[in-house]
C-alpha cells in the first residue's frame, strides 16, 4: 500500500513538472515576436476596419497604392511606383509596379484596386469608414447612398498596371487618405466564394503585403510570416509575428512580466510608476485631442464668455502631467502636435501658436473675468452644471478633477452624470446634454481631420458649434488644391473656432508601450498603428 | 410517459417562444444600437442599419428573426462578422460546459459528502465547520470567492494558475469559486434530509441487524435522501451557468459566457438572441431530464 501511494505520488510530481515545463515554453524564440494590441479583432477585412489594432495587423498583411513607412515617420509608394495629378487636382492616374504579387503567387492589378475600391462604396458591404473613403470619391456617396450604381463610381483600372481615381474635389493630401487601410486591395476571387466571412480562416487568407496570415484562432492569437511573393521582403527583419489577443492590459501586463509577450500597447495606469521605474514604459504621441464638449445650443453654454471661463478653470498641465502621471501631453489647442503644416515636415501647431496658455494663475484670473463678464461674477447665479461621460476609471478621475478646478475657481458646482457607452454615444451625438466628456483619434495626418468635427453639417459635430465663418474658411480649404491656402485656411478656421471657445481642448493622446528591453527597431505612428517589420530581439 | 414527454416538450417552445420575444423587445428598448461608435455619422449608420435590415418597423424585424430562428438560424455575429453565431457557439460552448460540467461533478461530490459528513456528526465540531462553510458559500457571490482564490492562491502563494484552462491545474480555482453555491446548497439538503433519514425505522433495523455504520448510510439512507438533491440538478445548471458568466471573466476563460455579457455591451443582437435562447434551451431541457429521471428514480412519484 505504501508502495502505491509513493508511486502515486511520484508520478503526480512529474505530471507537475511537466505541466510546469510545458506551461514555461510559451514565449517566444528568437525572430519570433510576439506582440499585443488588443483583443480579439472584430474584423481582418480591409474595408470593414474601424479600429487602430485592426489597422496594425493590416499595415502587415497588405499594402496599398502608398504605404506606410515601417519606421512610422509617413508615407511613401507602396504598389504604385508613380502617380500623375490633372491640373485641377482631381484625376490621380496612378502606374503600378509590375512586381506585385499576392501571397499565392497571383499578379496584383490594377483590376484589383478597381474591385476593392468600389466593393468599399457599396451599399450592401457597408464597411464603418466607408463614408470617409466615399466622400473623396466622385460618386462615392452617390453609390453609397443607392443613388447610383456602383459602376459610376470613379475609379478605373485603365490597363493592368494604370489605375484611375477621379475625386470630387482636390485633395492635396490624398496620398495620407489612399494609404488608409480601408482601401488595401482584396482578391475578388476569395470574397465572392466565401462572402462576408471571407477572413476568419488562414487558409483562405491571400494578402499583398510584407506578411501572410500562417494561424488565425479567435481569442487565442494568431500568426504572421514573411510573404515569400512580396517585393519587398529583403528589407523585412521580423521573421514571424505572433499577434496575442489579451482581453485587456493587466493580462498583458501579467504575460508580459512571465516573458510571454515582447510589446504591448497598452498599460494599466496604476503600474505606470513601476514601469517607468524599470524602464520599460515608452510613451508615444497619437495625432488626437481629449475635450470638454460644450453644447453650443444650449444656454448658458451657448455663450462664449461662458465656455471661456469653464475651459480656462482647467489645469490641463497638471491633469496631464500629474494626475495622468505625463502619459498625456497638455493641449493648447483643438488640433495637437504632429500634424504638417504647409510644409508636411513642419508642425502645423508650432506654425499657429498656442490659443491656451498654460500659465493656470492666469489663466485663472482671465477665466474669472470672463465669467463676471458673462453675468454670473464669482458664479452666482450659474446653474449647476452636468458632466457626463462613460464608465472608465480615466474619464472618471478627470471629470472630478475639472468639477473641483470649476468649484474653485469658478464656484460654480457640478453634477457628475455617467451613461453606458452605447448610451453616451446617443445623448452626445444628438445634442441632449450640458457638457460632456469627448476625444478624437485622427485617421490622416491632416489638421482638417480635427477641424471637420466643427463644421456645421458635420455628422461628428457632438458639440452643435456652428458658426458661418468658419464654415467658409473650412470650404475654402476643402476647395483649394494649393497646400499653403488650404493650411492658411485651416489656420484661420482654427482662430475662428477658438476665438469662439467653441471647445475645451484638455490634453493630447497617446500611447503607453510596454516593451522588452530586448526587443530593438519596433515603430508606431500617430495613428497609433504599431509597425514590427523592422523588429528583432 | 408519452403524453407527459409530449406536454413538456411543448410547454419548452412555448417558453423558448416567450423567452425569445420578451428578449427581442427588451434589447431593442436599450438605448444605442450595434454600429453606433464614436466615429459614425448619422449617414453611414443610415446606410449601415439599412444593410442589416434595422431600419425596418421592429415588429417586421421580429417576424424575420422569428424566421430565421425557425430553422435554427441564429444570424451573423455583429461584432464578429466572420463568424455567424452558430459558429460561435459551437467554438465556445465546449468550453464552458467543460467547466460547467467539471463544477457539476465536484458541486454534487463534495457537497454529498459535506452534508453526510455534518450528518452522521450531528450537532459536532465537524457538523458545525461544515454548515458554517455552507452559510458562508450562499452568502458570498461567486465573484468574491474567484477574487479571494486568485488573490490567495494564485497571487499570494503562487501555487495554482488562474488564467484560461490549459492545464487540469487551471480548473482548480474556477471550479471551485463556481462550485461553492451549490455545494454548499447540497451541503445543507442533504445534511437534513439524512438527519431524517437517520431517525427513520429502517435504518434503525438496518443498524439493529448488524449493517456497519457505513453501509447503512452510505447504501440505505443515502439512496433515499438523494432524490431531493435530483430535483435540485435543475436550478443547479441554472446557477452554474448564470455563475459562469462572472466566473469565466475573473479567470479569463474564453467561454460562451463572456460572449454573452459582452454582447450586451456591444449591443450585439444576434449574439444576444442566439445566447439566451441557447442558455434557455439547456435550461430547460436540464429541468426535462431531471423530471424524467426524477421518475425512475422514485417511481412513486408520478409524471402526471
Amino acid at each position: 500500500m505504501k508502495k502505491r501511494i509513493r508511486a502515486i505520488l511520484a508520478a503526480t510530481l512529474v505530471f507537475v513538472m511537466v505541466l510546469g515545463i510545458m506551461t514555461g515554453c510559451t514565449g517566444g524564440s528568437k525572430g519570433e515576436i510576439v506582440a499585443w494590441v488588443g483583443s480579439p479583432p472584430e474584423t481582418l477585412d480591409p474595408c470593414m476596419n474601424s479600429s487602430a489594432d485592426g489597422a496594425t495587423y493590416l499595415v502587415h498583411l497588405f499594402q496599398g497604392l502608398f504605404r506606410y513607412k515601417w519606421d512610422g515617420s509617413g508615407v511613401e509608394l507602396g504598389d504604385a511606383k508613380s502617380y500623375e495629378i490633372s491640373d485641377d487636382g482631381l484625376v490621380w492616374t496612378f502606374k503600378l509596379r509590375d512586381d506585385i504579387k499576392w501571397s499565392d503567387g497571383e499578379k496584383v492589378t490594377a483590376q484589383d484596386y478597381e474591385y476593392s475600391w468600389k466593393r468599399v462604396c457599396n451599399p450592401n458591404v457597408a464597411g464603418p469608414y466607408a463614408e470617409d473613403m466615399a466622400d473623396f470619391i466622385h460618386n462615392g456617396i452617390a453609390a453609397l447612398e443607392g443613388e447610383c450604381s456602383i459602376e459610376e463610381v470613379g475609379v478605373k483600372a485603365i490597363d493592368e498596371l494604370t489605375f484611375e481615381v477621379t475625386l470630387d474635389g482636390p485633395c492635396p493630401f490624398f496620398d495620407q487618405v489612399a494609404v488608409f487601410p480601408v482601401l488595401y486591395p482584396v482578391r475578388k476571387d476569395i470574397v465572392e466564394e466565401k462572402g462576408d466571412n471571407w477572413w476568419n480562416n488562414a487558409d483562405n487568407y491571400i494578402s499583398n503585403g510584407p506578411y501572410q496570415m500562417k494561424s488565425f484562432s479567435l481569442d487565442e492569437n494568431m500568426t504572421f510570416e514573411i510573404n515569400s511573393n512580396y517585393y519587398d521582403k529583403g528589407k523585412i527583419k521580423a521573421g514571424s509575428i505572433t499577434w496575442q489577443f489579451y482581453a485587456d492590459d493587466s493580462d498583458a501586463l501579467t504575460a508580459f512580466r512571465s516573458g510571454e509577450l515582447d510589446i504591448g500597447n497598452a498599460v494599466p495606469p496604476v503600474e505606470i510608476p513601476s514601469l517607468t521605474e524599470e524602464g520599460v514604459l515608452d510613451t508615444r504621441p497619437l495625432l488626437g485631442t481629449y475635450y470638454v464638449c460644450f453644447n453650443c445650443e444650449r444656454a448658458p453654454y451657448d455663450n462664449p464668455l461662458v465656455r471661456k471661463a469653464l475651459s480656462l478653470a482647467i489645469d490641463r498641465d497638471y491633469i496631464a502631467t500629474t494626475v495622468m502621471q505625463g502619459t498625456f501631453m497638455p493641449a493648447t489647442a483643438i488640433v495637437g502636435g504632429g500634424f504638417g503644416d504647409v510644409d508636411q515636415s513642419k508642425d502645423f501647431r508650432k506654425a499657429g501658436g498656442d490659443y491656451i496658455s498654460l500659465d493656470y494663475e492666469a489663466n485663472k484670473a482671465l477665466a474669472k473675468q470672463a465669467l463676471a463678464d458673462a453675468g454670473y461674477p464669482d458664479g452666482a447665479g450659474f446653474p449647476v452644471i452636468e458632466y457626463m461621460y462613460n464608465p472608465s476609471s480615466t474619464h472618471q478621475t478627470i471629470a472630478e478633477v475639472i468639477a473641483n478646478m470649476w468649484e474653485e475657481v469658478l464656484g460654480i458646482r457640478t453634477e457628475l452624470v455617467v451613461q453606458e457607452w452605447g448610451v453616451f454615444l446617443e445623448t452626445r451625438r444628438s445634442g441632449n446634454y450640458q457638457v460632456a466628456r469627448n476625444g478624437w483619434l485622427s485617421d490622416w495626418n491632416d489638421a482638417s481631420s480635427m477641424l471637420g468635427l466643427f463644421t456645421s453639417n458635420s455628422g461628428n459635430n457632438d458639440s452643435q458649434y456652428r458658426n458661418s465663418q468658419f464654415d467658409s474658411y473650412m470650404a475654402e480649404a476643402a476647395s483649394t488644391n494649393d497646400r499653403a491656402k488650404r493650411i492658411e485656411a485651416m489656420h484661420k478656421a482654427e482662430d475662428v473656432l477658438m476665438g469662439d471657445w467653441g471647445c475645451g481642448p484638455v490634453m493630447l493622446y497617446a500611447q503607453n508601450y510596454i516593451v522588452s528591453k530586448s526587443l530593438k527597431d519596433w515603430h508606431e505612428n500617430a495613428l497609433g498603428y504599431t509597425f514590427l517589420h523592422l523588429a528583432r530581439k | 410517459m408519452t403524453k407527459f414527454l409530449i406536454k413538456r416538450i411543448l410547454s419548452a417552445l412555448l417558453t423558448l417562444f416567450i423567452v425569445a420575444t420578451v428578449t427581442f423587445f427588451l434589447m431593442n428598448m436599450i438605448p444605442g444600437g450595434p454600429f453606433q461608435n464614436e466615429k459614425i455619422t448619422e449617414k453611414m449608420l443610415k446606410i449601415i442599419n439599412e444593410k442589416y435590415g434595422l431600419n425596418k418597423p421592429l415588429f417586421q424585424q421580429y417576424l424575420s428573426y422569428m424566421g430565421r430562428l425557425a430553422r435554427g438560424d441564429l444570424g451573423i455575429s455583429y461584432k464578429r462578422q466572420g463568424f455567424t453565431v452558430n459558429e460561435i457557439i459551437a467554438m465556445k460552448f465546449p468550453v464552458s460546459a467543460k467547466l460547467g460540467a467539471v463544477t457539476m461533478l465536484w458541486g454534487l461530490f463534495s457537497g454529498i459528502l459535506l452534508g453526510v459528513a455534518a450528518a452522521v456528526n450531528h450537532n459536532k465540531f465537524i457538523d458545525r465547520v461544515a454548515m458554517f462553510l455552507c452559510t458562508l458559500g450562499i452568502a458570498v457571490p461567486s465573484f468574491v470567492v474567484g477574487t479571494s482564490l486568485i488573490y490567495l492562491f494564485a497571487i499570494n502563494l503562487g501555487i495554482l494558475p488562474y488564467s484560461s484552462l490549459s492545464t487540469p491545474l487551471h480548473y482548480i480555482l474556477p471550479v471551485i469559486a463556481l462550485s461553492f453555491q451549490p455545494m454548499s446548497y447540497i451541503a445543507r439538503l442533504m445534511r437534513s434530509n439524512m438527519l431524517d433519514a437517520i431517525d427513520q425505522d429502517y435504518i434503525k433495523t438496518a443498524r439493529a441487524k448488524g449493517l456497519s455504520r457505513f453501509k447503512t448510510i452510505f447504501k440505505h439512507a443515502l439512496r433515499n435522501t438523494i432524490i431531493p438533491i435530483i430535483t435540485y440538478l435543475g436550478p443547479m445548471t441554472a446557477a452554474v451557468l448564470t455563475g459562469g458568466f462572472v466566473t469565466e471573466r475573473i479567470f479569463d476563460i474564453k467561454g460562451l459566457g463572456s460572449y454573452f455579457v459582452e454582447s450586451i455591451g456591444n449591443r450585439d443582437y444576434p449574439m444576444i438572441m442566439g445566447t439566451t435562447i441557447f442558455f434557455a434551451a439547456l435550461i430547460i431541457v436540464a429541468n426535462l431530464i431531471v423530471d424524467i429521471l426524477y421518475h425512475i428514480i422514485d417511481p412513486r412519484i408520478k409524471v402526471e
